[in-house]
């Protein structure tokens, strides 16, 4: 079973198992991200909507677009697999649909423990823990109200940059989009001085019980060929539950690394892709068939002809 | 021992900032008494602002440490699942514990529909431009009409929330002054990134401590890059039949130079003398008469006068500002117009007295040749100890009217010559001491000459003028050389919240009235028509005043109270006429404002207001005055004195953040004038005569005015309405009849976005109008207006725009038939982004409609008018912006 699987495509099947100690979510935040990478081209921003599920002392920002990208992939692929159960030669192929960038780190904000971590994924999901930045806000006069949510700004110095964050006083949330955070109200928008980065807030909702389980009930499931019932995992793709589920926490099958070891890996990524991936795989009990060769996958973040980024997010601190 | 100073010196550094540094500490527990960990805490002010802010730790425990030395403090705490709690502070080094009772998780969720449009700091009230600004909008007064709150008038008078601004600023310069439409006009929404509101506006920055303005203002914060270089764009349009429009633009906002000048031409009607309407600002106490002498009775069509004006016009407007540092800036602002207007009219008028009914009929044709050329020089100095200021100003206008007159039948040709030359200049300094009390030296200086003619051909009335027979003209003369000076010196005591102002200063007004009416035999020979209608009246007023004016001010209730006492001496003498005489006159006229902040964003005000006020020489030349072809005027009353009372209150009222603005005015005044207007009507010649005679006006007014923008709809809704009534005495024919006038009108409109590429907007007004004498067998009539705007633009591949728009006008009189006018427009652009080119087609009057129609009924006169106006107007124009 489990090679059939493997041969065609890095398939992993399981069955959804339950965290230790949950933060309960309680909403979910969309942001639209827009960021001027290139200084000499301001008319092409890089844009992607973002999402923010957030519970009372844990959040975790992520790409929605990539979200949506990879549940319809493992919706395709669900689709397949159910119409070839039985086969013994399977076939997956999957069209991604929209070949726009997206971003490949989420981070996960812990107030209570004052934690933060950076997750990248390269085939194996790595966790990169630092203490969250003490950033030194200054809470000023004006307000402003978001679709009715009415917020008070702040600024602050924050990676080079002069932020501007508009958090609501009404939502005593501590959380925020990308590495802001620590204010005494949900972030609900946030740019830099120069507004080339900009977080801006695309809506905002209540997580009920019928709302997870309504989207528990939209995971694709298949029946395997044995009568057990799962979700499709795939690997590479981050779906589902770790998301809309009813809790925020880590993945519990990421790795706990350094940010130094977690670049030297991914220097060997870059020089050896192939013997790359075998290990990955190895590491999670995958093996590869032989004769098979792997692509770079589309979400990689060096991946394809680099866009040019003179204007990173973080940027030196000029004094 | 040097280590030792170093670590002491290090110490110091580092403990010295501690001295301020004050803290509170405390808990944060559940109902039973389990801590909760991660929770905020704020501490804030009495108006709400976030002074401090931390988070409880694992056992609840937090601190927090502030610098601030306030009262009213307030702690607040609040986590998810909790009701927030707030408790105040009384002393700083007790803890504070707070109890937070579980509830619901409320989350509500939010969809965004659009982007937020206002932001608010203080006093400060920040509208982002791109927020409501639509694609085919060019302007800023475009996108200011959008703006809830934001009012901006047909003349282009900008008002917020029923006040009208004081100031236009462009990053805070005062480029334009009072005549400000230029700027809404000419400056592109692109360039300005926010609108700013600032209510308490205080220019003067050495007064801004204790700040006692109720002045609203706007400024517009540009954006950066549109303050790198010169801006503009230039404009040629060119239609059928005959027309033409061209407009030049040129602006800079850098720090140190700032200007917007503008060159435009036109002959579609619009009129350029419009960018010249000051929106306020006196005379400085220089009441004078405008103008002796007019063209004709009629008035001007109740139609916007775009629609109406038949022209050819141009104006050159130049507004300068160089700043040399931040405290010192002069400013020129040069203009010219030259405007040439044909009207063309037909008007009946009947007036019914007892036991006689007065008709006349007129039909009039004119050429107006007004020219008028302003310059203003100003140097301002505004530091943070002292201001001053100079203003020279000269003005000089010239206007022309050849009218041809027939007036029941009879014809005549009229021609009018008016100028006037005005040259003033106005110093004001102010010094603030040690002592932070302030000292103000103001003095005013002004010059006036307005000589007028008017010519008959051939001469009118020969019953009165002429001892009954025919003769060739009529020429009126009037000359009036006035000197105005005005002086003041005050000083102001600041106590805290408590402001003295003394001041003592006085004014003196010389005027030399002379006039003489001719008349010209058949056979050339010119002669005065009588020596009693000439004037040769030399005048002088003058007041000795002082002034205390005391001003509290605690941030929430604002009291002003002001005790002028004034000695007023008048002389006046014509010894032709054997007129000589004078009066002494000592006036307290107390006035007393209060406003007492109800809310954060809500306030009340009343005043009360007593006044003494005497007449100008318009009321008491005794030679008469040819005024026009039909009017004689003249008077025969001592000065004339007034005493009125006021009183008013408001409500204003805001919720910046849902976009919600309401504000309600009401006044009441009561007056008692000792004279009286008498006027005598005959078919052909209407005198009027001020004679002695005391009588009183009374003025009721409620007004209310809402606005909103609805975030569902992308709308900017607006509705007001307003009540007036006027009781007055009106003599005529020897008959004193008193007077009702009565006007409710009711106003709603909406600026809608429909969709991206469909706008909406709509504006009604609906006036009812009623007056009504006492006398028993007049008419009471009843008039209703109904007027109506619309128009709807569409966007088509990103660079089309095409806008339709409507304007009805309905109007109901009883016993006359009802009037009902339609006007259309189209107009249709195409942007040629490359290019920075605007093509534009645009058809006026699309329904040709060449005359209009107006019936006035009044209580006791009925008249109606029918004017030519311009029809249908084709026209192409080519925008270029850089």
């Amino acid at each position: 079973m489990k090679t059939i699987l493997t041969t065609f495509l890095t398939l992993a099947v399981t069955v959804s198992a339950f965290a230790q100690s949950p933060d309960k979510a309680l909403a979910k935040v969309k942001y639209r991200f827009t960021h001027i990478q290139d200084t000499t081209q301001k008319d092409k921003p890089y844009t992607e909507n973002m999402l923010m599920v957030i519970g009372k002392n844990a959040s975790v920002y992520t790409s929605f677009d990539k979200l949506n990208r990879d549940l319809e992939m493992q919706k395709q692929i669900a689709e397949q697999l159910k119409n070839q159960t039985g086969s013994g030669n399977m076939s997956i192929n999957i069209n991604r649909t929209g070949t726009n960038r997206v971003s490949d780190l989420d981070y996960f904000y812990f107030a209570k423990e004052n934690k933060f971590y950076t997750k990248e994924r390269l085939v194996t999901n790595y966790l990169v823990e630092e203490d969250a930045a003490k950033i030194n806000w200054k809470i000023t006069k004006d307000t402003v109200s978001f679709s009715g949510i009415h917020c008070q700004k702040a600024t602050a110095r924050f990676k080079g940059r002069n932020w501007i964050a508009w958090f609501a006083p009404e939502l005593p949330f501590q959380s925020g989009p990308w590495k802001l955070n620590g204010l005494p109200g949900l972030i609900i928008e946030a740019y830099d001085e120069t507004q080339t980065v900009k977080f801006q807030f695309d809506g905002l909702e209540h997580i009920t019980e019928e709302s997870i389980k309504t989207a528990a009930a939209n995971d694709p499931k298949i029946t395997l060929p044995g009568g057990t019932s799962g979700t499709v995992k795939v690997v590479g793709l981050d779906v589902g539950s770790s998301y809309l589920g009813a809790e925020v926490k880590l993945p519990a099958d990421a790795v706990k690394t350094s940010r130094k070891e977690l670049d030297k890996l991914k220097e060997a990524r870059d020089q050896d892709p192939q013997g790359f991936m075998s290990a990955q795989m190895a590491a999670q009990g995958m093996t590869m068939a032989t004769g098979t060769t792997i692509r770079r996958s589309v979400s990689s973040v060096s991946s394809g002809a680099k866009a040019v980024i003179n204007n990173p997010i973080e940027l030196p601190e000029t004094k | 021992m040097r280590a030792l100073l170093l670590t002491l010196a290090l110490f110091l550094i580092a403990f010295s900032p501690s001295f301020a540094q004050k803290q509170i500490k405390g808990k944060v527990k559940d109902t039973k008494g389990a801590p909760i960990v991660s929770a905020n805490v704020n501490l804030k002010d009495k108006e709400g602002n976030i002074l401090s802010f931390t988070r409880t730790d694992d056992s609840g425990n937090y601190t927090l440490s502030f610098t601030e030395d306030v009262k009213d403090l307030t702690i607040e705490a609040t986590t998810i699942g909790y009701a927030k709690k707030i408790i105040a502070v009384s002393e700083l080094n007790k803890s504070y514990d707070l109890v937070l009772v579980d509830s619901e998780i409320n989350l509500k969720t939010v969809v965004v529909k659009n982007r937020p449009k206002l932001s608010l700091n203080g006093d400060t009230l920040n509208y982002t431009t791109a927020d409501f600004a639509d694609k085919q909008d060019r302007s800023i007064g475009d996108v200011l009409k959008k703006m809830p709150g934001i009012e901006v008038g047909e003349d282009g008078k900008v008002s917020y929330n029923g006040k009208g601004i004081s100031a236009l600023y462009v990053d805070g310069d005062n480029i334009l002054d009072d005549k400000y439409s230029i700027g809404t006009k000419s400056i592109p929404h692109l360039a300005v990134d926010k609108v700013q509101v600032i209510e308490n506006d205080q220019p003067i920055k050495m007064l801004r401590k204790n700040n006692m303005s109720d002045d609203v203002a706007i400024n517009l914060v540009t954006k950066p890059e549109a303050r790198l270089k010169l801006m503009g764009d230039a404009k040629l349009g060119l239609g059928t039949p005959d027309r033409f429009d061209v407009n030049a633009n040129g602006m800079m906002f850098k720090k140190e130079i700032k200007f917007i000048n503008n060159i435009k031409g036109n002959n579609i009607g619009i009129d350029p003398g419009i960018d010249l309407t000051s929106f306020f600002g006196g005379n400085n106490g220089n009441d004078k008469p405008s103008n002796f002498l007019s063209a004709g009775a009629a008035g001007v069509p109740t139609l916007p006068q775009k629609r109406t004006l038949f022209n050819k016009a141009g104006l050159a407007n130049f507004n300068n500002l160089f700043k040399f540092n931040d405290d010192l800036q002069v400013k020129a602002n040069i203009s010219y117009l030259y405007d040439q207007r044909i009207q063309e009219y037909n008007k009946f008028s009947e007036t019914y007295l007892s036991g006689q009914t007065i008709t006349f009929n007129e039909l009039q044709e004119n050429a107006i040749n007004p020219q008028k050329l302003l310059a203003k020089l100003n140097v301002t100095a505004n530091a943070d100890d002292y201001y001053f200021s100079n203003n020279l100003n000269t003005n000089y206008s010239l206007a022309n009217t050849a009218s041809n007159v027939i007036t029941n039948g009879i014809g005549a040709n009229q021609d009018l010559k008016q100028q006037t030359f005005e040259l003033t200049n106005e110093l004001s300094y102010r010094k603030k001491l040690k002592s932070e009390n302030t000292f103000n030296f103001f003095s005013f200086l002004s010059r006036t000459t307005q000589p007028e003619t008017l010519n008959i051909r051939p001469g009118l009335n020969e019953d009165i003028l002429n001892n009954g027979n025919p003769y060739a003209g009529l020429t009126q003369y009037i000359k009036l050389p006035t000197f105005y000076t005005n002086n003041y010196t005050s000083f102001a005591f600041v106590n805290n919240h408590f402001t003295q102002t003394y001041r003592v200063g006085f004014n003196i007004q010389h005027h030399t009235l002379n006039s003489e009416l001719y008349r010209i035999q058949n056979n050339l020979s010119t002669e005065l028509v009588s020596p009693s209608m000439t004037n040769n009246l030399e005048w002088l007023k003058t007041k000795l005043y002082t002034d205390a004016a005391y001003e509290y001010n605690n941030g929430k209730f604002k009291a002003n109270l002001g005790l002028p006492v004034s000695y007023n001496y008048i002389s006046y003498e014509d010894q032709a006429k054997n007129l000589d005489k004078s009066l002494n006159r000592i006036f307290v006229n107390p006035s007393l404002n209060l406003k007492y902040q109800s809310g954060i964003e809500n306030y009340v005000t009343a005043n009360y207001a007593y006044s003494n006020d005497l007449g100008g020489i318009d009321d008491v030349y005794q030679g008469t005055i040819l005024k026009n072809y039909r009017s004689l005027f003249a008077n025969d009353a001592p000065i004339t004195e007034r005493k009125s009372q006021s009183v008013g209150a408001g409500f204003n009222f805001r919720k910046a953040m849902q976009m919600f603005f309401l504000n309600f005015n009401a006044s009441y005044t009561t007056s008692t004038v000792n004279t009286i207007s008498s006027f005598n009507l005959s078919d052909n010649i209407s005198q009027r005569v001020v004679i002695l005679l005391p009588n009183d006006m009374k003025s009721l007014a409620f007004s209310t005015n809402a606005s909103k923008y609805l975030f569902a709809l992308k709308s900017t809704v607006n509705v007001g309405a307003s009540f007036s009534e006027n009781t007055f005495e009106q003599l005529q024919n020897n008959v004193l009849l008193p007077f009702t006038s009565q006007t409710i009108s009711y106003k709603a409109g909406i600026e809608s976005k429909i969709n991206n590429f469909v706008n909406w907007s709509y504006n009604a007004n609906y006036a009812i109008s009623k007056n009504r004498t006492t006398n028993a067998n007049a008419v009471q009539n009843n008039n209703q207006q109904l007027r109506q705007q619309s128009s709807l633009t569409a966007t088509a591949f990103k660079s089309v725009f095409m806008t339709l728009s409507a304007e009805h006008i309905f109007t109901h009189q009883n016993a006359q038939p009802d009037l009902s006018y339609l006007f259309a427009d189209f107009n249709v652009r195409y942007k040629l982004q490359k290019l920075r080119t605007d093509l534009e087609f645009g058809l006026t009057n699309l329904a040709n409609i060449k005359k209009f129609e107006a019936n006035y009924l009044s209580a006791n006169s009925f008249s109606s008018g029918t004017y030519y106006i311009p029809g249908r107007v084709a026209m192409l124009k080519a925008t270029f912006a850089f």
